[in-house]
């Protein structure tokens, strides 16, 4: 998928990670990443796995760290994924995640929220 | 990861011919909801979930209906404290063939999705075809003509006139 990402495109995903009504969405698209068939490729490969550090999705990409580090930062910066540190055997190790896992992760927040109420009651 | 850890579990011990359905499938899809349990579809007998839900140490049981409007056959269980559901995936509209794998859990394709839930025909069915209606315009069409053949048009009507639904999810919003 080469070119850049439309606008509307952004700002939809945009709205639905973060519930953002459109009034809120309106970005500067400056730094705006071009999208290109090695990105896109790693973008469906990040929304398809669980989450993963760089490390493990560069491996399984079979490609460069340093490459992939830097176009999931790109993808990170144009709000495509999120990248969140995390400990794992005493490491500091940044962890990648697709609008997928944000999701669920809301999900389980809720579940969580909810079952602390029927736990108090 | 509570619910999601489970539905990868239960994924992982009936693969590969089992999909998530339900809320978290519905989740993955875009659609915020409250749910508290996990649903999935398998094209393959109850007896043989069984084994393999046993042979995984998770506790479930079956229950038949000869009833014409109700399942054939539903596998109930508990893991984790999170209960779940097993349907024939034959009798619920979800195609497996078709299906998608998101975040590490394999879905149903949303076409799939809509069409279990227009079947099920629930109020909570039909929230989350008007969400996903809202949300992928292209599949209007698509979801009319589910929401006809099954007879829930008129009550998604009424989800799709919901302001708050409107202002949530609706692409053209704003």
């Amino acid at each position: 998928m080469p070119g850049f990402l439309p606008k509307p495109a952004v700002e939809l995903t945009l709205r639905r990670v973060f519930l953002l009504p459109f009034s809120q969405t309106t970005i500067n698209m400056a730094y705006m990443t071009k999208m290109t068939r090695r990105k896109a490729e790693l973008l469906a490969e990040i929304e398809k796995s669980p989450a993963l550090s760089i490390y493990q999705l560069a491996n399984q990409c079979g490609r460069n760290y340093r490459r992939v580090f830097d176009h999931v930062k790109q993808l990170s910066e144009a709000g495509l994924v999120n990248i969140r540190s995390d400990i794992r055997n005493g490491r500091q190790v940044s962890m990648v995640e697709s609008i997928y896992h944000q999701r669920l992760q809301r999900l389980d927040d809720m579940f969580s929220f909810k079952a602390g109420i029927d736990g108090a009651r | 990861m509570a619910l999601a850890e489970v539905a990868a579990r239960l994924l992982d011990t009936l693969a590969p011919e089992t999909v998530l359905i339900g809320g978290v499938c519905g989740a993955l899809y875009g659609v915020e909801r409250f749910t508290r349990d996990v649903d999935l579809a398998a094209t393959f007998d109850a007896s043989d979930i069984m084994k393999r839900l046993q042979d995984a140490g998770i506790l479930a049981e079956i229950r038949r209906s000869s009833e014409s409007d109700e399942l054939s056959w539903v596998v109930h269980g508990e893991l984790d404290g999170i209960e779940f559901q097993v349907l024939p995936a034959s009798e619920t509209g979800i195609s497996i063939d078709s299906s998608e794998v998101k975040a590490g859990l394999r879905v149903a394709d949303i076409q799939s999705f809509i069409t279990s839930k227009c079947i099920a025909g629930g109020q909570q069915d039909m929230h989350d075809v008007a969400a996903l209606w809202l949300m992928h315009p292209e599949l209007t069409s698509f979801c009319r003509e589910k929401a006809t053949a099954h007879g829930c048009l008129e009550k998604l009507q009424g989800w799709l006139d919901d302001r708050r639904l409107q202002q949530r999810y609706s692409a053209q919003s704003g």
